[in-house]
């Protein structure tokens, strides 16, 4: 009963943890999408509302994905994979002098792909804490029943 | 986070020199979001049935559309991670929070004009509210 209860803290600790570390990866993640919102914005100015929008995406058949992600499940891990046979600079859709700015906005989204791989992680982390704590209450709870109807019947 | 440097085998949903399935991210959110995510790579349209791995969803997007959308991007089998913008997920919150298989899975961000709100996120909400006060005796 003592190491259950030993277990329970120590997940607990881990649980707070690591709720911590999500929040910080999701505020993180927020600021850094924001800067690109604002550079993307700042570019569209520059450029001219009509040469930054979704008449721009490439019309190239197929268009392949250059950012693609490697999952594995046991121990659950998202890596980034740079695809180099199909890379393509998306930069290029919107014109071959793209100003500085746009690349900035670029810089700032790709940043932000690699926050959310992480953040991913930590998401499903604090969910596997989550179910092996629950999981351990449980146990908890049933022993303290068990031990209660056994201390009942004695008296009785 | 590292960048792979060799390519993946076949395209998209073969499996990797990295011992990991290779997979592909998918994105629903405003124009800005979309162009901001497919500058960063991400953008693809598959070869075979012609379905991009984006959604730009504005004022004329039926909320059937994105749900729809949304379940076609769920039983994809080359699709790893859904960035959905959280207004829009409020849109389709039941979908959203039905999913609980380890993949695809959803990421719940910003877009431009709707900040981040910790108290609507899916997976948040499924992380907090464990204890009650008994589990301390």
């Amino acid at each position: 009963m003592d190491s259950l209860c030993e277990q329970i803290d120590k997940l607990t600790i881990d649980y707070l943890e690591e709720f911590g570390h999500l929040l910080a990866c999701k505020q993180l993640l927020d600021d850094t999408i924001k800067q690109g919102y604002f550079n993307l914005s700042r570019a569209r100015v520059i450029m001219g509302v009509n040469n930054l929008s979704r008449l721009q995406y490439s019309e190239k058949d197929p268009m392949i994905a250059s950012t693609k992600i490697s999952i594995t499940l046991t121990p659950f891990n998202i890596e980034k994979q740079i695809d180099k046979e199909h890379y393509d600079d998306t930069l290029k859709w919107f014109g071959l002098l793209s100003p500085t700015i746009l690349k900035q906005s670029q810089k700032s989204f790709q940043q932000t792909i690699d926050l959310a791989l992480e953040t991913c992680i930590r998401q499903k982390k604090i969910l596997q804490l989550k179910n092996q704590i629950e999981q351990l209450l449980k146990e908890k709870h049933t022993f303290l029943i068990k031990e209660n109807f056994d201390e009942n019947k004695k008296d009785n | 986070m590292t960048s792979g440097g060799a390519p993946t085998a076949g395209g998209t949903g073969g499996p990797s020199l990295f011992g990991g399935k290779s997979k592909i991210m998918a994105v629903i959110g405003d124009e800005d979001t979309v162009t901001g995510f497919l500058l960063g790579g991400i953008g693809e349209i598959h070869a075979k049935t012609r379905k991009p791995n984006f959604l730009i969803v504005d004022k004329n997007t039926k909320i059937s559309d994105i749900d729809e959308t949304f379940k076609s991007f769920l039983s994809r089998d080359d699709i790893g991670i859904i960035l959905i913008s959280q207004y829009i997920a409020e849109m389709i919150r039941g979908t959203v929070d039905g999913h609980d298989k380890n993949l695809p899975a959803i990421l719940e961000i910003p877009s431009k004009e709707h900040p981040y709100d910790a108290s609507k996120d899916s997976i948040l909400r499924r992380a907090r509210g464990m204890f009650s006060v008994d589990d301390f005796k």
